[in-house]
């Protein structure tokens, strides 16, 4: 079972995607702040992380700047409320990057892509 | 001075010749036969021997009686006797008749039976005592008239004639005053050089016509005491017809003072309020060929300076030539005459008779503009009247006499004139003083002298005149430079109002962005959990539409949110070339459910030469995704959209049209500004940021309701975009 990390500074959001990506067949991890994420995926080497980018503390491109300093394997997918961000320089070591909705579908799909790519590698 | 004496009462009737000779041989007096013998008609006092040597057939031996003449004058006889001589066949005898300082003698010739002593005594001395008398009554009559002529008041100037001119001959002592010369230093000057032209030809006429010797002339005229000195005087001439030929008697009265500065003033008075006139016309005149003729009409008009013809000529720097370019004047005196008779009858000011005079000569300078049209001189010879004008600023007199220059004697000779004046129009608002051009004047008609004044008032139009080029100089430059402002000045309200524009964006930007996140995360949650409580349950659950509808709206927030976001950050491109039938297969793919949905049919069509296009592909992919939602909306269900895509060699020409509800007319402009919108909700955001990302990509966008109902959208965009990055 493929390991996901969600990052959100959001109580609810964290919840929805714990249920929609555990329907998923998918193990869910969640981190509340950058610091939290970057531990987890020491801890936990997830097979993916899906970070949110405006959070308290340590934001989602400066948290994922360390991880992939850390693990260049891991796939990284941006997901956002912002499209601007999508010109940030650091934003590029994405795998994806992914405009926030409650519609699930993209970030779903967003994700599968991730992990086959990774698995063909 | 004539001297004769009269004594035909003794030897008219005798028949020998008898004459009386002073002492220098000069004849006094001479009986018919004396005159016969000397082949005279009238007494003509001239030495004897000259007298003798007319005739022809004289039988005298001239040098014998030429040396008993001397010899009895040297040695005369004594009183009251005769000294007789034989020349030839004849017998000859003289006679001292009166003694004194201006002795006379008695000659007779030929004395036929009369004996020496043999003349009556009582006779001789009544003789003597006759021509004694006579003698002391011309004395006392030319001293009368000597002291006369020398005390009159008047002065007096007599003038002999001499072919055609007059040669001054005698003065008096008031004219001496006058002239304040003396008699030796006036002797034998010509007459021109102390009367005005006009004079000398009204005077010349008046004594071909006799009009001189019978009534004479009374006029008032100048004297020039000097070139440079002017008098005022009454002029009376007569003529005297003597026997030494034709003498013109001048008697001149100074005209008194107050008088002349009366003249002057009047004059003054009159040329003040003619150039104040002309400064007036000139200072409100936007017109700077009214300009031109309003100077040359005032120095030319009867009642102004009073010049017969007047040219403006232009002085060109680079060609250093003069160029004639306006002139007013009558092409001759009748011409001249009638326009004054017209202009005098009325009673008119100054100002009207400038505008009237303008009206009649405009109609009758043709003759003079012609002429003035054909002058051009090149001013090369520093020497000529014509530059020292312009070197010193000041007005000249060109005569042809007197100039030397090629350039003067050109100009002379254009305008067929012996003399004409020159002023100089300089202005001197630069660094360097600007020749302009010249005002030149002349008086061919009337031949007129102007007066000092005239001429320093010509010079004044002349300075008038260049004040009024600058003026106007000065006018065209402030209205380029008004124009550049307003120019400017549209220019910054312009880009003051599209700064404006462009700030009150980035404000709600700001504001937006904000806004946005703060209700997106929210969104996220809300829509997320509604699905899942929509799966939870049975699709024909009533709670199931609920949820539905939850998500349909969560569905639209997002979308609205997703616009304000986009129009926020719109400002950064990234242009790459890639295929417009990718994009526009890619979008009708993501609108693939909602079309299938609402039963529309999209209909894509592209022209075989449509290909790549250069530009930002996910801006517009945003164009036609806004496009293609608005068309979904407007139609509803069941309906169609047909996309065509043509092209040339620059542009793509895009067109969409639906059967939709199509805009209302007062909608019409209007799609485009932010924040409209016809729709029950949103944000009307989708149609302003596509026409922001049109015109970043240089192309145009444009809706219109087709006739048949619904919209048509056609757009056209450059292949490669040079627009604003």
């Amino acid at each position: 079972m493929k390991k996901i990390l969600f990052v959100d500074d959001e109580e609810h959001i964290r919840l929805l995607y714990e249920e929609e990506f555990r329907d998923e067949g998918y193990e869910v991890h969640l981190a509340a702040s950058g610091q939290e994420a970057i531990d987890k995926v020491r801890e936990l080497k997830p097979d993916a992380v899906v970070m949110d980018i405006r959070m308290p503390g340590m934001n989602g491109l400066d948290a994922m700047s360390r991880i992939v300093g850390e693990f260049n394997t891991t796939p990284i997918i941006i997901n956002s409320a912002y499209s601007h961000y999508k010109s940030d320089f650091s934003s590029w070591l994405a795998d994806a990057y992914v405009i926030k909705s409650f519609d699930l579908t993209e970030l779903k799909a967003a994700i599968r892509e991730v992990l086959e790519k990774r698995n063909s590698e | 001075m004539s001297s004769q004496v009269d004594c035909s009462i003794y030897f008219d009737r005798v028949e020998h010749p008898v004459a009386i000779i002073d002492d220098g041989t000069i004849l006094r007096y001479a009986n018919p036969q004396f005159l016969t013998l000397c082949d005279l008609d009238v007494l003509e006092e001239i030495p004897l021997i000259s007298a003798v040597e007319r005739t022809c057939n004289n039988k005298v031996n001239l040098h014998l009686l030429s040396q008993f003449i001397a010899s009895s004058l040297r040695e005369p006889p004594k009183a009251d006797r005769f000294v007789t001589r034989c020349l030839d066949d004849r017998r000859i005898r003289i006679m001292r008749l009166v003694t004194g300082p201006q002795p006379l003698f008695l000659l007779e010739f030929d004395l036929l039976g009369v004996e020496d002593g043999e003349l009556p005594l009582e006779q001789l001395e009544d003789l003597k005592r006759l021509v004694q008398d006579q003698r002391l009554e011309i004395y006392n009559q030319a001293h009368r008239y000597a002291e006369i002529f020398d005390h009159a008041g008047e002065a007096i100037l007599l003038f002999l004639r001499d072919g055609s001119d007059w040669i001054l001959n005698d003065t008096n002592q008031a004219a001496r005053d006058m002239l304040g010369r003396d008699h030796a230093s006036l002797l034998n000057r010509h007459l021109q050089e102390f009367l005005p032209g006009e004079l000398l030809h009204q005077l010349e006429e008046s004594f071909e016509l006799g009009l001189l010797l019978e009534e004479g002339l009374q006029t008032e005229s100048i004297l020039r005491v000097t070139p440079e000195q002017e008098l005022p005087v009454k002029v009376q001439a007569r003529l005297l017809e003597l026997r030494e030929g034709s003498v013109l008697q001048l008697y001149l009265q100074g005209v008194a003072e107050r008088r002349l500065m009366e003249d002057k003033l009047r004059r003054r008075v009159r040329e003040l309020s003619i150039l104040h006139e002309i400064s007036s016309v000139l200072l409100e005149s936007r017109d700077l060929n009214h300009v031109y003729h309003i100077i040359l009409t005032g120095v030319t008009f009867g009642q102004g300076l009073g010049f017969n013809r007047a040219f403006l000529l232009f002085y060109d720097e680079d060609s250093r030539r003069l160029t004639g370019e306006t002139a007013v004047g009558p092409a001759n005196r009748e011409e001249a005459d009638h326009i004054w008779d017209d202009l005098n009858r009325q009673d008119m000011n100054l100002q009207s008779i400038l505008h009237s005079y303008q009206e009649i000569s405009s109609r009758r300078d043709v003759t003079i503009n012609n002429l003035v049209r054909q002058i051009s001189i090149q001013l090369e010879e520093g020497s000529s009247r014509i530059q020292n004008a312009f070197n010193h600023n000041q007005h000249r007199a060109l005569e042809r006499e007197e100039v030397e220059s090629p350039e003067d004697h050109q100009l002379l000779d254009y305008l067929g004139a012996d003399t004409c004046w020159i002023a100089p129009i300089i202005s001197f608002a630069g660094e360097q003083p600007q020749w302009r051009g010249a005002l030149v004047v002349d008086n061919i008609i009337t031949g007129r002298v102007p007066s000092l004044e005239d001429i320093e008032a010509l010079g004044i139009c002349a300075h008038n005149l260049a004040l009024t080029m600058e003026r106007f100089d000065l006018i065209n430059e402030l209205k380029i430079k008004i124009q550049h402002l307003e120019e400017l000045y549209q220019k910054y309200r312009e880009s003051s109002q599209k700064l404006l524009f462009a700030e009150k964006l980035a404000a709600m930007g700001k504001v937006a962005t904000r806004i946005a996140h703060e209700i997106k995360n929210p969104l996220v949650s809300i829509g997320g959990f509604a699905q899942k409580l929509k799966k939870a349950m049975a699709p024909d659950d009533r709670l199931n539409r609920y949820a539905t509808i939850i998500t349909d709206e969560v569905r639209r927030l997002e979308n609205t949110l997703y616009s304000v976001l986009y129009f926020s950050n719109l400002r950064q491109t990234e242009k790459q070339p890639f295929a417009i039938a990718d994009l526009l297969n890619h979008c009708a793919e993501l609108f693939a459910d909602e079309l299938e949905r609402a039963g529309i049919e999209l209909e894509i069509k592209l022209a075989p030469e449509v290909g790549e296009i250069v530009a930002d592909y996910s801006q517009l992919e945003q164009v036609f995704i806004n496009l293609l939602r608005n068309a979904i909306e407007a139609i509803g269900e069941g309906g169609r959209i047909g996309l065509s895509v043509e092209a040339d060699q620059d542009n793509y020409y895009f067109k969409m049209e639906d059967n939709g509800s199509g805009l209302s007319m007062d909608d019409f402009d209007m799609p485009f500004e932010s924040f409209f919108s016809t729709k029950a909700t949103g944000t009307g955001l989708g149609l302003t940021i596509t026409r922001e990302i049109v015109d970043n990509h240089g192309g145009k966008i444009q809706l219109v309701n087709r006739d048949q109902g619904g919209t048509c959208v056609s757009m056209h965009l450059p292949q490669r975009s040079g627009g604003a990055e």
